[in-house]
């Protein structure tokens, strides 16, 4: 490898890949099934999205002793959106062009790589993916690279999307078997969303699955009113998928349709945007799909969390898959199958005229934007948006940050043609709030309503807690059963991650990025 | 690596570092800039050899394809991937050969059609707000003084005098729904003239704090959360309690009738009060 200078403790990323090195170039399956306690090795601790950790040391009677561990400025990239993810005491995370490693007990850098970027929009970078001695993560730039978790070095870099066609990239890499699956970002220009799966020791594409048929005749085609439509209909797959080891499936959230607003030229449901989709990890192709938003007109994607619950419903056990939707429903599946057994909603929304058969929204035509505007509920930036959501199993609470909020819609580009975006939303009234949500009625179970404005990802733990960043530059606790506020501790900036937590010697820690700064909070005994 | 030290220094310069100085750039560092003056020379040519086939905005027709979805056109910078197409030879409505397009030529079709890419683009000069002029000025008064509640706070020979002369009528409708914004928009996709032109202040809230076995203090709300509230007090102090079970704190927005209309007012009654509010002139 050639590597420039340290330049104030940065690694430059040269062109100059490193020979492979010998490493695992698969992942047991089962690998992530479970929480882990002394680690939190992929982007939601586990595959299955939701966020839980078994730690008790901090509980809801003793979390007010929580203290300040320490902290870590970053030096590059702006806020920090990506989860860490804490390997044998080393935390690492990306902002866009920036990778990071710092010790998990000191905060103390170990290594901090700066990426030469050829443009993309940076407006965050969800986080790492790790297996064996490699990093994977993904630049602004549309490359997914590999890194030496031991020093930062290059191995391997791999475009995966085109700049040109303002692509860009922001997701967190994960890691199944012997896949590294990626996602891509970009809603400027009119063109198809993919997922694909890389080699994690070379990189090589393994296989592409588009969001949106490519081919007339494709599976989902006839949702669409012409080729050219579908092959630029959009669908970016912009977080991290959860797995099912047992059924061998990756859950993929996929994107809105474009043009995003103006929608003359693709009527019909435009599958498979805004949906849920399980693919299998080893080809790509799809075992069954939801659509959470058919025809979407408001920019409300599907990308929030699929999170994996396992319980008895009717005395048989069910492998299940919750998601809190941008469009602000409430969806309870079956993971074997996708067949909706929960429809309901976490907020109150009015865009919509019920649901289908199938548990799918149906939308209001008189709600989707119009020249001289429509007031609706969501807005733009959704009932809830990419911040992971938390389930529970201690409590059977699925929590998200959500938002009661409304603007209006209107049409741009009113043309039978239109391109982009062609119209958006303005204006605003929004409310923030915690919704407790019980995935087998689909209801409310408590609101924690926000003072101001707060949209964090959340994390549960055993010891009946649940973090989140509140509304005052603050990371707060609340009591995960009831939703009461127990603790809080301010910040520099408003929570802007999803926090994790883990045990190191005995002592559990609690971490959360706001803004520039990694915070770590600890039980001291 | 020189490439790269150039590029590092030019940054350094500018005090930035990593994505701040790229945040609001979608596409490529080197995305082509349009020459105006280019870009109308390239649109001569366009009515006289391709608007037949590819529209006039260059979307295409059912006789030639959409350029702004070429990738050709899209990996273009100022003619290097068209003139070398336009030199295989390509169709022209006159019959002129596309191969005999002189290199200026080709630069200005580039711009011009990188101009209609632009204009694709949110915060274009085309991404603009329609007509909204769609309501009935008489029902949206009768909304005014009955349904709507508006009549309770505001007049139409008071406050609201003249307001079709100060504002526009996206303004006004922004205002009306969202006072609390002062109509302005946020967050992604807003694009251009996103803000309304208008300067009322937005009335303050307040909030009154009771101690257990205290006394009531009042003032302009500050900050609240779960663990303390701070008011600036009648004589401009800041005063912040830490809230306890037992504290009594009561808000008071004087927008909560603007924000508890969301849940009522429909699109029809919101077009009408435009309608009406807009003949206030």
């Amino acid at each position: 490898m050639t590597r420039l200078p340290l330049v104030f403790g940065t690694v430059v990323l040269a062109g100059v890949a490193l020979a492979a090195q010998s490493g695992p170039a698969s992942l047991d399956p089962h690998a992530f099934e479970k929480p882990a306690t002394t680690s939190w090795p992929t982007y939601n601790g586990d595959y299955s999205g939701r966020r839980f950790s078994p730690l008790t040391q901090v509980t809801d009677q003793n979390v007010g002793s929580l203290s300040l561990a320490w902290m870590y400025r970053t030096s590059g990239g702006g806020a920090i959106k990506a989860t860490p993810l804490q390997i044998d005491g080393v935390l690492y995370f990306a902002n866009p062009d920036n990778v990071y490693a710092v010790d998990a007990r000191t905060g103390g850098e170990r290594w901090h790589v700066r990426w030469q970027s050829a443009g993309g929009i940076h407006i965050g970078n969800r986080g790492v993916a790790v297996l064996g001695d490699w990093l994977y993560f993904e630049t602004p730039d549309c490359h997914l690279v590999s890194l030496n978790i031991k020093d930062g070095s290059e191995r391997w870099r791999q475009t995966i999307c085109d700049l040109d066609l303002f692509y860009y990239a922001s997701a967190a890499p994960v890691v199944v078997k012997n896949h590294v699956i990626t996602g891509v970002s970009g809603d400027d220009l009119d063109v198809p969303g993919y997922i694909e799966s890389h080699d994690p020791t070379t990189g090589a594409l393994q296989w592409r699955w588009y969001v949106v048929p490519q081919n007339l005749g494709d599976p989902g085609a006839d949702t669409w009113p012409s080729l050219d439509a579908m092959r630029h209909g959009g669908g970016m797959t912009w977080q991290p998928v959860t797995y099912d080891p047992d059924l061998n499936l990756i859950y993929v959230a996929t994107g809105n349709p474009q043009p995003v607003v103006a929608n003359a030229n693709r009527k019909g449901a435009n599958l498979f945007t805004a949906s849920i989709v399980a693919l299998n990890p080893d080809t790509g192709k799809m075992a069954w799909y939801f659509q959470c938003s058919p025809h979407d007109t408001h920019d409300w994607d599907a990308t929030q969390a699929p999170v994996l619950i396992d319980d008895v419903v009717d005395g048989r056990p069910r492998k299940l898959l919750a998601q809190a939707s941008r469009n602000g429903k409430f969806f309870v599946l079956d993971r074997t199958n996708g067949k909706a057994l929960v429809s309901s909603e976490f907020v109150k929304t009015n865009w919509s005229l019920g649901f289908d058969a199938k548990g799918q929204p149906i939308p209001n035509p008189k709600k989707m934007p119009q020249l001289d505007g429509a007031l609706v509920t969501p807005n733009q930036a959704g009932a809830a948006n990419w911040p992971p959501p938390s389930f529970s199993p201690a409590t059977g609470l699925f929590y998200v940050s959500a938002a009661r909020a409304w603007s209006i819609w209107y049409i741009y580009d009113p043309s039978d043609n239109p391109q982009g975006w062609g119209g958006t939303d303005r204006g605003g009234y929004s409310q923030s709030m915690i919704q407790a949500m019980d995935y087998k009625t689909g209801k409310v179970r408590w609101s924690h309503v926000w003072e101001g404005g707060a949209r964090s990802g959340l994390l549960s733990t055993a010891g009946n807690v649940l973090f989140a960043g509140g509304p005052s530059n603050d990371i707060v606790a609340l009591n995960a059963t009831t939703g009461d506020a127990l603790w809080h501790a301010g910040l520099n900036a408003s929570v802007s991650n999803g926090p994790i937590t883990y045990d190191l010697d005995g002592r559990q820690y609690v971490i959360a990025g706001a803004g520039d700064t990694l915070w770590a909070f600890v039980m001291n005994r | 690596m020189r490439r790269y030290i150039a590029r590092w220094g030019i940054a350094a310069v500018l005090g930035v570092v990593g994505g701040v100085a790229l945040s609001a750039q979608a596409g490529p560092t080197d995305l082509p800039k349009v020459d105006a003056a280019s870009a109308d020379r390239g649109r001569t040519v366009w009515v006289a050899q391709c608007i037949d086939c590819h529209g006039s905005q260059a979307r295409g027709t059912d006789k030639g394809p959409n350029l702004v979805r070429s990738v050709l056109v899209l990996h273009d910078r100022y003619g290097s991937e068209l003139e070398p197409f336009l030199k295989k030879g390509h169709e022209t409505q006159s019959g002129t050969p596309s191969a005999s397009f002189t290199h200026d030529q080709v630069v200005d079709l580039a711009n011009f059609l990188r101009q209609r890419i632009d204009d694709t683009l949110r915060g274009s000069p085309i991404f603009v707000v329609q007509n909204i002029l769609t309501g009935d000025a008489t029902r949206g008064a009768a909304y005014f003084n009955g349904a709507g509640g508006c009549a309770s706070c505001h007049s139409p020979t008071g406050d609201f005098a003249g307001i079709a002369g100060r504002m526009s009528p996206v303004d006004i409708q922004q205002r009306m729904i969202f006072p609390s914004l002062g109509g302005r928009g946020r967050g992604r996709g807003r694009g251009r003239g996103a803000g309304p032109a208008t300067t009322a202040a937005t009335p303050e809230v307040t909030v009154a704090v009771t101690p257990p076995g205290g006394a009531t203090v009042s003032g302009a709300l500050v900050q609240m959360d779960d663990f303390t509230v701070t008011l600036r007090n009648a004589s401009g102090d800041l005063q912040t309690f830490r809230r306890t079970p037992d504290m009594r704190v009561v808000k008071t927005d004087p927008l909560q009738a603007h924000h508890d209309l969301l849940d009522r007012i429909t699109d029809q009654d919101m077009h009408d009060l435009v309608a009406y509010l807009e003949t206030l002139k």
